[in-house]
Order: C-alpha cells, then structure tokens, then sequence
C-alpha cells in the first residue's frame, strides 16, 4: 500500500519569499530614493541658510545705518532750531539796527565846528566859574 | 546890525551884565526898565536866599534847622527849597544843599551857619532823607539841615529875572547873564544866534569853545575861582560831593551845561562835576544833556548834544 506523503505547501513558501525579495528590493530602491532626496533637500537647506545668513547680516547692518541716520537727524534739527533761533536774533537785531539807522537819518546834519588854525571868532559873553562869592 | 543897549553892574556877589538888541516900539518896555527889573529880581533873591546875609529869609531858616520849628517861608524861599529837594532826587544826590556845614568847616569864607549845623558837617547824609517838611497850602517849612543856595540860589535869580525880561522883549533879543551863568533869548545884534565862549580855566585869553544860544541857558561849575586853603592847610574848593563832605570832581576844572531853564542847568553842571572824569560822559550822555566838560589837563570834552550847539573849538 502506497503511502502518500503529505502535500507540503511549497508554493506558499515561494510566494512568501518572492513576496518578500520584492518588498526588499522596493524598501531598498525606497530608501536609496529617500536618502538621495534628503541628501538633496539638505544641499538646499544649507544654500537657503548661508543666503539667509547673508541676508540676516545685512538686515542688521541696515538697522545700524537706520540708527546712525535717526541719530543724524535728531542732531540735524537740533542744529537747525539752534540756527532758526540764532537766525531769529538777527534778524531783531537787523529790526533795532534799522531803527537806528532810520533815527541817525532822521537826526539833523551837524553844524560845522571851525577848529584848529583858525582864530576864535568874536564872542558875546564867557562863561566859567560860576557859584556866589562873598 | 541892530542897535544893542548894555547894562553892567553886581548882584549875590557877582557880575550882572544885560544886553538888550533892537530898538523898543511904541508900547514895549525900554531896556533901561528890563535892566531895573533884573536888578529888582536879583536884589529880592539875594534877600531870600543869600548865605552870606544873616538877615536873609535862608540864614534865618538855617538858625531854625533841627530845631523841629515849622517856619513860614517867602514865595522865593519856599520855590527854593522845594527846587533844590527836587534836585537832590532827580540827581540821586549828586546835588545837595546840606552841604553848607561843610563848606564852613572846610572855611569857606563869609558864610552864615548856624552853631548847631557845623557841629554836623562831614557827617554822612546820603541815605538820610526827609530833611525837609512842606505845607504848601500855609507856605510853611521845617528844615532838619541847613541849606546852601549856592549857584542854585543864583540859576533861580536867572530864571526869575529872565521871565521879567522875556515877557516884555517884543520880539528883540536879549542877554542875562550873572557870573558865568547865561540865558538868552532871540538874537545877537547880527542876527546870528548868541555866541558864547567857554572860558579856558587856564586863564588863556581865547576861549576853549564857541557855542551858540538862541532861547535857553548855559552854565558853568568850575573850580577855577573859588579855591582857598582850609584851615588844616589842604587846598580846597567849593564844589562839595555830598556823599564825603570833601571837594569832589577831582580829575575835572569846569563843567558847562546848556539847558532851557539855568536852575537846571546850575544843578546839572554841579552834579556831573562831582561824577569825575571816568563817569561824567557816560552819565551826561545817558540824560541826554548838552554838556561840556574840560579836564585837568586842559582837554575840553562834550557830549552828542553839546556838540550840535558847538560852532568853534580851539
């Protein structure tokens, strides 16, 4: 009597190997994919953070040309009223010099006053010591 | 040239000259009668006012001082007084009468003080005020000091006189004059204002400066005359500075001062010659006066306004 051998399910064993050699194969193209895109995205980060860097030095040295240009200017209207106001004063001493202009103008021509050579001319009087004597 | 009638005698101890231009009109007043009314004013000053009369109305008021007495005072006496309290104000004590007791202890000679004020003099009284009491509806006064008329006494005499002889010129020009102290009014007999020579205290004959007076006064303060030696042997003069009791001005030989009114201009010569040389431009200069001064060396100086009235300097 023929024995029959019992029927062993190789073909599962095939389909689970086969199975498993592509999952491997696709987890290895997978992470070979992954690891060049993170390798990639990483070149382009640190391109993106020297530019961001570059762009971070430069914002600060702008603010510092901002703060020295604020500083300028305060200095600059400080300036300006100090010469706005000196400018005022003149401009009332140019007012009381015109007045005065304008007075010494207005004031008679003095007479002429012989001197010198000339020999003092007749005179009706004197006057000098005065206060009662006893 | 008009005709010039000239009149020439004395009054409160020295010259008293009038010039009268032009001839009267029918109804104007000869110049014999200004003469006599000048005359008449000066005689009545001097009997109110004199330091040198001990029956003056001033030396009877002077025996009364500190006494507390109220006296009534004559019309010229009372217009003295207050003139002269006027002055010491305005001149912040530059002019001051009180300062008789000193002049008598420095000796001047011939004047009345009485015994109570010359035990005061050299005392100081620049902060001391309200020396004189007033009421003026009686004419009444009470003095704490004795009083100097001084050559205030005599620019009032000018002034009063001068109005006797301004009412009644008519027009004509006219020239009063009483030692050193002048006013005039109009005209010289050539129809130029009056011309009057500032006398060189040195005793030249040509006078210092030329200057012209048409209707107003000129007067001098200067020590040229009135110099003598006290009795402690210094040499003195009568221009007193109230503030020490001493003569003042030192550095100065005559003050002159153009004015419209000679009172002022007698108070105004004194007070700028007791300023001494250093101050009396700047201070002549600030009131605005006409003032010529000359200086111990001989240099004649004047103020902007005094030089408007200057025509000749030597």
């Amino acid at each position: 009597m023929a024995t029959t051998e019992p029927r062993r399910p190789l073909h599962l064993l095939w389909l689970v190997g086969l199975s498993a050699s592509i999952y491997a194969v696709n987890l290895a193209l997978v992470a070979e994919l992954q690891a060049a895109g993170d390798s990639q995205v990483a070149d382009q980060q640190a391109t993106s953070q020297a530019a961001l860097d570059l762009l971070q030095a430069g914002d600060a040295r702008l603010a510092g040309q901002v703060q020295q240009a604020a500083t300028a200017l305060q200095a600059t209207n400080a300036g300006y009223g100090q010469a706005a106001q000196t400018l005022a004063n003149l401009e009332k001493q140019l007012a009381s010099l015109g007045k005065s202009a304008g007075a010494l103008r207005a004031l008679p021509a003095l007479p002429a006053v012989s001197s010198g050579s000339v020999k003092a001319p007749a005179v009706h009087t004197t006057t000098g010591a005065s206060g009662a004597k006893p | 040239m008009t005709a010039t009638s000239s009149f020439a005698g004395r009054a409160m101890g020295s010259p008293l000259r009038l010039q009268v231009t032009g001839v009267p009109v029918e109804g104007t007043a000869r110049p014999e009668s200004l003469w006599q009314e000048a005359v008449d004013e000066f005689a009545a000053v001097d009997a109110a006012l004199s330091c040198y009369r001990p029956d003056s109305d001033l030396s009877r008021l002077n025996g009364t001082a500190g006494s507390g007495m109220w006296r009534p005072a004559s019309r010229r006496l009372y217009a003295f007084l207050a003139t002269a309290e006027r002055a010491r104000r305005v001149t912040k004590g530059q002019f001051d009468p009180r300062v008789l007791p000193d002049l008598a202890r420095l000796g001047h000679p011939g004047l009345v003080v009485p015994m109570a004020s010359a035990s005061r003099a050299g005392t100081p009284r620049r902060e001391e005020v309200g020396w004189l009491d007033r009421e003026p509806r009686t004419r009444s006064v009470r003095i704490r000091s004795a009083a100097d008329s001084g050559g205030l006494g005599k620019g009032l005499a000018l002034r009063w006189a001068g109005r006797h002889v301004a009412a009644r010129l008519a027009g004509r020009g006219a020239l009063l004059e009483a030692g050193g102290d002048i006013t005039g009014w109009g005209r010289a007999p050539d129809g130029q204002p009056w011309q009057i020579g500032i006398e060189d205290p040195g005793g030249a004959t040509d006078p210092l400066a030329v200057i012209s007076l048409s209707n107003g006064a000129v007067c001098t303060s200067s020590i040229a005359r009135q110099r003598w030696i006290a009795p402690d042997g210094r040499a003195v003069h009568h221009l007193v500075d109230p503030r020490t009791g001493e003569p003042g001005g030192e550095g100065l030989q005559a003050v002159t001062v153009g004015s419209d009114d000679p009172a002022w201009a007698e108070v105004w010569s004194k007070a700028l010659f007791l300023e001494g040389p250093q101050r009396i431009g700047e201070v002549a200069r600030r009131l605005g006066l006409a003032a010529w001064w000359i200086e111990a060396d001989g240099t004649l100086r004047m103020t902007p306004a005094a030089r408007q009235r200057t025509t000749w300097t030597r």
